[in-house]
């Protein structure tokens, strides 16, 4: 008991307290229910979005577009990271135009989303990519140059070829590094997919929201809110273990 | 004996805080950002007409212009920013059905015309043709109300079209790449048309009776809560609003009523082309008639079909037209209807 209260509630605590308020708000009318709808009639609607399917076809699609996007954006993140990183060429050809690009926001993209890749999937698949690709690409070749010139000393008196000594040790000392990019650039997936899904789109959680708001439906939007965060918990979660499981021995990051 | 005075103190603060100091009006924010009305708002808000009735009781008039439009409004009413509103009849209907407390006390404008515009090189030629096809607008607005109701004298519904939710920026930039087969939007398409950089396959501004059933029109609303605790200024608010209103119904008036529609930044002579021949004391004339009472009607009906609101609305109810009709037989003599104007002009 004295354990469950040390492991489960302080993570919870503040979600707790916040549910309390919610409910009591709602109960005793002390803000305007239009607005903050109280829980059961929350739970109401996802159990109506549910059964109609909905809930499934909006988180779905949503997933769909985090996922391709995130794999896009951050395996080109990666992939040019790495070259940056090692190859003092690479450096010079790409550095700077990867340095201008850097400091426009992802949403000053959209017109040129349009442009090139219309209004349908791809122009969201690319505005999330866009998103997930800087924190990614920077963590990378941040990794890869912090390697330590002693290790790779070590590698080189062991007589080591160019290719043994990346794999064997500039990736393990990056990929700590790697994985913290990773976990920035999930969190700006899913602001990036509810900005594109803003844009054309017939589904998605972001689209949902946006629409139960102009539509003054707001449990709607509240329904919205704790899906991206309950998703959020889980991939969160997802690559908590895809750390352990590939760098036993840091300790987790975040 | 001092935490009886403290305690009266107290109590007397209450019951200042209840009387008000500010009256709040929502205002619908426009592309240019600029806190200036239009139409008969704008003329109250250019001769300073609620600002000098209020002055005298210490109550400061605030014209707040919400960005988000419509459905930023609501949300102003729902936690009591805003006391009294002119918008659109969808945001208003939207409100109302989804529980927000008011009162419909003014009828508003009436003639907010629609433009369904093709690219140049379009091989479209009327709506029918755009059956299947892709369309373009901006969801929650006028312009979809208007959208639905025109697929539906068509004898089809929205689900015989692949719909994309776009700004009228971003509608004109998918329609010239391509990406879309039409996009329903507002009269700056008529100026595009006459560039040469759009065509349009179909538009409110005319004089048919399906045009006049389509047009978009404006609510004024209050807060219920409004209504109940200060229902004189409520009336002394609509006298104003209906003395405004008067001074805009004349045609010698038209120029003056384009560049007061203009103001905030927009085109007068898109303006210009876009009033049509609508009459200015019919789209004007501050009476619910039947042709108002009607086209509420058939407002709701439509979001209702649309699936725009999950609950209907009693148009009868919502309305409350006691403060008008008080104010019409205060100002209303100066009113051409006096004259038998409401009959005269209804189609």
């Amino acid at each position: 008991m004295k354990r469950l209260f040390r492991t489960i509630l302080p993570p919870f605590s503040v979600q707790l307290a916040v549910f309390l308020a919610w409910y009591l708000s709602g109960k005793y009318e002390l803000v305007p229910t239009t607005l903050l709808v109280p829980p059961d009639r929350v739970w109401e609607t996802v159990k109506d979005m549910w059964s109609t399917g909905e809930f499934q076809t909006h988180v779905g699609w949503s997933l769909r577009r985090v996922g391709l996007g995130y794999l896009i954006g951050s395996g080109a993140g990666i992939a040019l990271g790495a070259a940056v990183g090692i190859s003092r060429r690479a450096q010079a050809w790409l550095g700077t135009t990867l340095d201008i690009f850097k400091q426009v926001p992802v949403f000053a993209w959209a017109p040129m989303m349009i442009l090139f890749f219309g209004i349908q999937e791809a122009s969201k698949l690319a505005f999330v990519a866009v998103a997930c690709f800087y924190p990614v690409l920077l963590n990378t070749s941040q990794g890869v140059l912090s390697v330590q010139s002693r290790h790779r000393e070590v590698g080189e008196a062991f007589g080591l070829s160019r290719t043994r000594i990346f794999l064997r040790i500039v990736v393990p000392s990056a990929i700590p590094s790697v994985l913290v990019g990773l976990r920035q650039s999930i969190a700006l997936a899913w602001m990036a997919v509810v900005s594109a899904e803003l844009l054309g789109a017939e589904s998605g959680i972001g689209y949902f929201m946006t629409y139960s708001r102009l539509l003054f439906q707001m449990d709607g939007v509240i329904v919205g809110v704790l899906a991206v965060g309950a998703i959020g918990i889980l991939t969160n979660a997802l690559l908590g273990g895809l750390e352990r499981w590939l760098v036993p021995w840091t300790k987790e990051v975040a | 004996m001092r935490i009886l005075t403290t305690a009266l103190a107290a109590l007397a603060q209450f019951a200042l805080s209840a009387s008000v100091k500010v009256l709040h009006l929502g205002m619908v924010g426009n592309p240019y950002d600029t806190p200036i009305a239009t139409g008969i708002l704008g003329y109250a808000q250019e001769h300073k007409l609620f600002e000098q009735e209020f002055k005298k009781d210490g109550i400061e008039v605030k014209w707040d212009f919400y960005k988000g439009t419509g459905p930023a409004i609501n949300e102003g009413l729902a936690n009591g920013a805003v006391d009294i509103t002119s918008y659109g009849d969808l945001p208003g209907i939207i409100g109302k059905s989804g529980g927000i407390d008011t009162k419909l006390i003014v009828p508003g404008t009436v003639g907010q015309n629609i433009y369904v515009a093709v690219a140049p090189k379009s091989t479209l030629r009327t709506l029918q043709d755009l059956k299947g096809k892709r369309v373009g607008y901006l969801k929650g607005t006028y312009l979809h109300l208007a959208w639905i109701r025109l697929v539906h004298h068509l004898g089809l519904s929205e689900k015989d079209f692949k719909i994309f939710n776009l700004s009228q920026t971003e509608g004109v930039a998918a329609l010239q790449g391509g990406h879309i087969d039409a996009y329903v939007g507002v009269n700056t398409f008529q100026e595009m048309a006459e560039r040469g950089a759009a065509k349009i396959l179909y538009t409110s501004n005319t004089r048919d009776a399906l045009a006049r059933e389509i047009q978009g029109f404006s609510v004024v609303v209050a807060s219920s809560r409004f209504v109940h605790e200060h229902p004189d200024l409520v009336q002394r608010w609509v006298n104003i609003y209906v003395r405004a209103s008067l001074a805009t119904l004349s045609e010698d008036k038209r120029e003056e009523w384009i560049r007061l529609s203009a103001k905030p930044g927009y085109s007068p002579d898109n303006i210009r082309k876009d009033l049509g021949e609508n009459r200015l004391d019919q789209q004007n004339a501050p009476v619910f008639d039947e042709r108002y009472l009607t086209k509420l009607r058939t407002s709701v009906k439509a979001a209702r079909d649309g699936g725009l609101i999950r609950r209907d609305i009693d148009a009868a109810q919502w309305i409350d037209r006691s403060f008008l009709d008080k104010s019409l037989r205060s100002e209303g003599s100066k009113a051409p209807w006096s004259k038998g104007f409401s009959k005269a002009s209804t189609p």
